[in-house]
């Protein structure tokens, strides 16, 4: 066998290097091809494996004076596969994949109908990656691009897809509903024409039968064109359970018109032509319910998907041009006018406006815009014109981000769902051993031929793995898409299942608690001075300030409709504060140390308190007289102690750290209900602090901004970023909080909970089903006196025991966010 | 392109089939009952008679009933339409003593259309009519071809009787002349099986008639229902 593999060549300065390195490979007994790109460095070389190794080329390479080393590009491909029916499709595909060189990782998720390869580009081909899901029996589809256009395309191919199912059952019905009324009514003795008495015209019965079960099993055909390759690849699949159940009624069957021509008419009442047909109507009708409702279960990232716009207005040397989306290009002025999406993320350069974001975010309020704020695509521009920079386009919009990582997780596996794919990879053979096993039990002990094989049709029929396959992903899939509604985007299936473990959250204190964002919460004036009056002042000598303390009093100022002063001189007297002279007035403000450098006598006892409450306390004077004090403090998010209650009511330790003294950091717990106060830890010793609280047992969750948390985002088990998209907080979280509501934790903790009883339900189901089916199947009841299972009633079964599944994990939309 | 190369080849397929299953080339019942039935008269051997007077063929057990075939069931059609039961298309003949010892009082015999009782010289004539068409000038050649012509033309009246691995032609209200399917397999080489309810309204105790049994029969009705009726059964053995 011919390989094609790529090296990158060091140590080459010229093309004749690079003519020496091909010469010296060529030269190699095995070696079909050989070409040397100086420019890129790489060596292309097919050889036959057989004889000759990689290592030789090397060497060959190394003989000439050149270095030869593994080109190794690891690349990650999501291909759309179709023709799958059960798990058993998805881990036949996974294993052809593995076998691959070059392939390091393969994951089939059966549910979204993907498989996600890590491959080296250098070993491997993509396209040789497609030749192996073609040869394991399955259709790779052309790799999806997350745009507008890319929706409507597999949606129109999902709802073609759907329409062939509907055709298809609609073909096979149409047969099967006289063949089973032909067959079941000769045996019940309802009306049939005398033309067509089983007893006096056997062989015109037989060939109306066999006229109307061919349509059926031409509407079935893939069953058997994907079940036999199975088989044949010795990775049976549940189309092979059905081919080999459907092709063992109508072998017998057909071996019984034989019979008749040869005047045994008893084998009349042999013929099992209405089994096939009907299994395989019930079988389409069950995929086809099945393509509907598995379409349903991806709705939320198609909505995503489909929020994008299909043009920008973009200002061009004074004029609007409308072009597609894909031509807008960073740094390009775009204009968007009341009413129209925003088409990418950018930054606002003119006009004032409210923004609902709640398609990103979740949060139901618009959000107000004016010069400088950012913008992100797919959110609706409410009520005024503003033209904005694009900052980001195409792939690393927020958008764009949100559907990857919605469309990863989805993607992904939960550990959960590893028992299930074990189990699925020796479902199939363990069936067809205990379907034969069981029919040769029943022939040993007496039984007729045709007992026998209803045994086999019935337990082939009744096993379905598709149901053990759809269990997890398919609650995966409502479950993150429920979330990403929310704003709370679940980045794996692991975090997801291991978010429901949490016994112990840690939350970050600024900016995460609080609003990270200081604000004046008291001011006391002194005897002799007014509220408005010292907080003007003590505004206007901040008015130039960068100190987020003074900021903060400049914006209470600001927002009391205060009116600032001229500021006539100012210092900085770094470490103690300020001072300034405004309208002749001389103006201290400052810390305890600064006042007393001024010898301005305060009251300690009011500035002590305040500390007591987590406030920092700011003393102004005026003109050498202590006039009060304003108290800063980052305030608490309203929704934080409802938060913490929720997860109280979870059964949740919570904790805070932050780096505050104790007594800053007890005041803050105390108004939020903390449990546990992580206090004086400095931002590199958080992860430390995630690590002893995992030690003492606990499953810990790390809620922080995802910049300075980082590390303790990454060490918790489940890291949590809150914030509005931030690339960081992103990448280093296991779920992202849109919003920078607290109450999103308590959500996603719920979500995590309800997703994996979900998929417990489903898999108990699924599980139940086939431990009890089975054995009915092969005929236990029958055993101890009761019925035999008729293979049509085993075909229903199964058909709506993946349709049961699908409807369980639908039912995850119903999911509400706590308020 | 797949489907449209699929399509009319299912079609053709169907259509094959079912077009096989109204040949008559595939009437096995048919064939078969030809071939069980010559098998029935060769085992019979000079037991098998032409009727000059009745243009019939007499096929007789070693107890001496008979049942006599018409040769061409258009012989006995009138003008008016209906048929001369003189000359039956199927006539069964025995001794009418067991009968009468049983209390059959034949004046009491209900009419029923297409069958006529008669008592003459102390055989019981079960004469029965199955219809007007013309057979073939061959049919009298032999019993066999005869049959044959019989089968052809009352197609209908020829089923299969599984539970008793035979043949039968219905002869009308429930009556029928049965023959085995394999003679090799089957002590029941032929039975008259003829329906009790005309010898009860005539006075018959039908467990009383010797020779005779009065059982239930399982078999189907005109949809293939599984029915038990009650027969009286006169088996034959011709070996």
């Amino acid at each position: 066998m011919v390989t094609a593999t790529q090296l990158k060549i060091n140590g080459m300065t010229c093309a004749a290097c690079a003519q020496a390195s091909e010469r010296a490979v060529k030269k190699l007994p095995g070696v079909t091809e050989a070409s040397v790109n100086f420019s890129t460095e790489k060596l292309l070389v097919k050889f036959e494996a057989a004889s000759l190794s990689l290592e030789a080329i090397k060497a060959a390479v190394a003989k000439a004076g050149y270095e030869a080393v593994d080109d190794i590009v690891e690349k990650q491909v999501t291909i759309p596969v179709g023709g799958m029916t059960c798990a058993s499709c998805a881990a036949a595909i996974e294993r052809a994949l593995k076998k691959l060189p070059g392939v390091k990782t393969a994951s089939v998720n059966l549910a979204t109908e993907k498989a996600q390869v890590g491959y080296d580009s250098g070993t491997v081909r993509l396209s040789e990656i497609k030749q192996a899901i073609r040869k394991a029996g399955y259709e790779p589809l052309a790799i999806e691009a997350n745009t507008a256009q890319a929706v409507d395309e597999h949606k129109a191919a999902k709802e073609r897809e759907i329409r062939v199912l509907w055709t298809k059952f609609a073909i096979s019905a149409f047969f099967s509903i006289p063949l089973l009324y032909i067959a079941m009514g000769a045996m019940l003795g309802w009306p049939l024409p005398a033309a067509i008495n089983a007893m006096n015209y056997p062989l015109r019965y037989a060939f109306l039968e066999i006229g109307l079960v061919i349509p059926v099993i031409a509407a079935g055909y893939r069953f058997y064109v994907v079940g036999f390759k199975a088989i044949i690849h010795r990775s049976p699949n549940m189309d092979s359970l059905i081919a080999m159940g459907t092709s063992a009624a109508v072998i017998y069957s057909l071996w019984s018109v034989v019979a008749i021509m040869g005047g045994d008419f008893k084998l009349v009442g042999s013929l099992y032509f209405e089994t096939a047909g009907v299994i395989i109507t019930l079988i389409l009708l069950g995929k086809s319910l099945e393509a509907v409702t598995k379409g349903r279960t991806s709705e939320s990232i198609k909505r995503l998907m489909g929020l994008q716009p299909r043009t920008a207005t973009v200002i061009q040397d004074g004029a609007e041009l409308e072009i597609p989306i894909e031509e807008v290009e960073e740094g390009d002025v775009v204009m968007v006018r009341p009413g129209e999406k925003i088409p990418v993320d950018g930054e606002v350069l003119t006009g004032n406006t409210a923004i609902d974001e709640s398609m990103l975010t979740g949060e139901s309020m618009p959000v107000e815009k004016s010069t400088g704020d950012k913008v992100f695509g797919a959110s609706i521009n409410k009520n005024g014109a503003i033209t904005f920079r694009a900052t980001k386009v195409g792939a690393d919009t927020v958008l764009a981000r949100i559907i990857k990582l919605v469309e990863d997780a989805q993607g992904s596996k939960a550990p959960i769902a590893q028992m299930a794919d074990i189990v699925s990879g020796y479902f199939v053979p363990i069936v067809f051993a205990i379907a034969l096993l069981t029919a040769g039990t029943w022939l040993l002990l007496g039984h007729s031929v045709v007992f026998a094989l209803t045994v086999f049709v019935a337990v082939l029929t009744i096993a379905c793995p598709c149901a053990l396959g759809l269990a997890t992903p398919t609650a995966i899939m409502v479950g993150t898409g429920k979330g990403a509604e929310y704003g709370v985007l679940i980045k794996s299936g692991a975090a997801l299942e291991t978010a429901h473990k949490i016994n112990t959250i840690v939350f970050d204190k600024t900016g995460t608690i609080t609003k990270g964002r200081p604000e004046v919460t008291d001011i006391l004036p002194a005897a002799g001075f007014k509220e408005s009056e010292i907080l003007a002042l003590a505004a206007s000598a901040e008015k130039g300030s960068e100190h987020p303390l003074g900021e903060s009093i400049v914006r209470a100022a600001e927002e009391g409709g205060e009116i600032l002063f001229a500021v006539e001189d100012f210092i900085a007297v770094p470490g103690h504060g300020i001072a300034s002279t405004i309208g002749g007035r001389r103006v201290l403000l400052g810390n305890a140390r600064h006042m007393a450098a001024e010898k301005v006598a305060v009251d300690a006892q009011a500035a002590d308190a305040l500390a007591g409450e987590g406030k920092t306390p700011m003393f102004v004077a005026i003109d050498g007289r202590y006039a009060g004090i304003i108290a800063v403090a980052d305030v608490v998010k309203e929704s934080s102690a409802r938060a913490i209650a929720a997860l109280h009511g979870m059964g949740i330790e919570v904790a805070m750290i932050t780096g505050d003294a104790r007594k800053t950091a007890e005041a803050i717990a105390r108004k939020v209900g903390i449990d546990r106060i992580l206090a004086e830890v400095l931002p590199q010793d958080k992860a430390e602090e995630v690590k002893k609280l995992q030690a003492e047992g606990r499953k810990v969750a790390m809620v922080g901004d995802g910049i300075n948390d980082a590390p303790a985002l990454a060490q918790a088990d489940v890291g949590i970023a809150i914030g509005s998209g931030t690339d960081v907080a992103m990448e280093s979280a296991d779920i992202v909080l849109m919003r920078s509501d607290l109450m999103d934790v308590p959500t996603a903790i719920r979500l995590s909970k309800q997703v994996i009883r979900n998929i417990k339900q489903n898999l108990f189901w699924a599980f139940g089903y086939n431990v009890l089916g089975i054995p009915v199947a092969a005929g236990i009841l029958y055993a101890f006196g009761g019925p035999l299972l008729n293979p049509i009633i085993a075909a229903a079964a199964m058909s709506m025991s993946s349709v049961s599944v699908l409807t369980n994990a639908l039912r995850l939309k119903r999911f509400k966010a706590f308020n | 392109m797949k489907i449209r190369l699929i399509v009319p080849i299912v079609a053709a397929l169907a259509a094959i089939t079912i077009v096989l299953g109204s040949c008559a080339a595939t009437d096995v019942v048919a064939k078969v009952a030809n071939t069980s039935f010559k098998a029935v008269a060769d085992a019979s051997g000079d037991r098998v008679k032409w009727s000059e007077e009745d243009q019939a063929w007499v096929l007789g057990s070693p107890a001496g009933d008979t049942v006599a075939f018409s040769s061409d069931f258009a012989r006995n059609a009138s003008s008016g339409g209906m048929a001369d039961m003189d000359k039956p298309d199927v006539e069964f003949s025995f001794d009418a003593a067991p009968f009468v010892a049983a209390g059959l009082d034949v004046v009491k015999l209900p009419k029923i259309e297409g069958i006529k009782y008669e008592i003459d010289e102390g055989r019981f004539m079960y004469h029965f009519e199955l219809g007007s068409d013309k057979f073939s000038p061959d049919a009298k050649k032999s019993l066999e071809a005869t049959f044959a012509e019989l089968v052809r033309t009352q197609r209908a009246r020829v089923g299969y009787h599984e539970k008793l691995d035979h043949y039968g032609i219905k002869l009308g209200n429930g009556n029928m002349f049965e023959w085995a399917k394999d003679m090799s397999k089957n002590d029941k080489d032929i039975v008259w099986v003829l329906n009790p309810e005309p010898f009860i309204a005539a006075g018959v105790d039908p467990a009383k008639i010797q020779g005779w049994a009065f059982a239930k029969v399982e078999t189907k009705d005109d949809a293939g229902k599984t029915i038990f009726v009650d027969k009286l059964l006169k088996p034959f053995n011709l070996k």
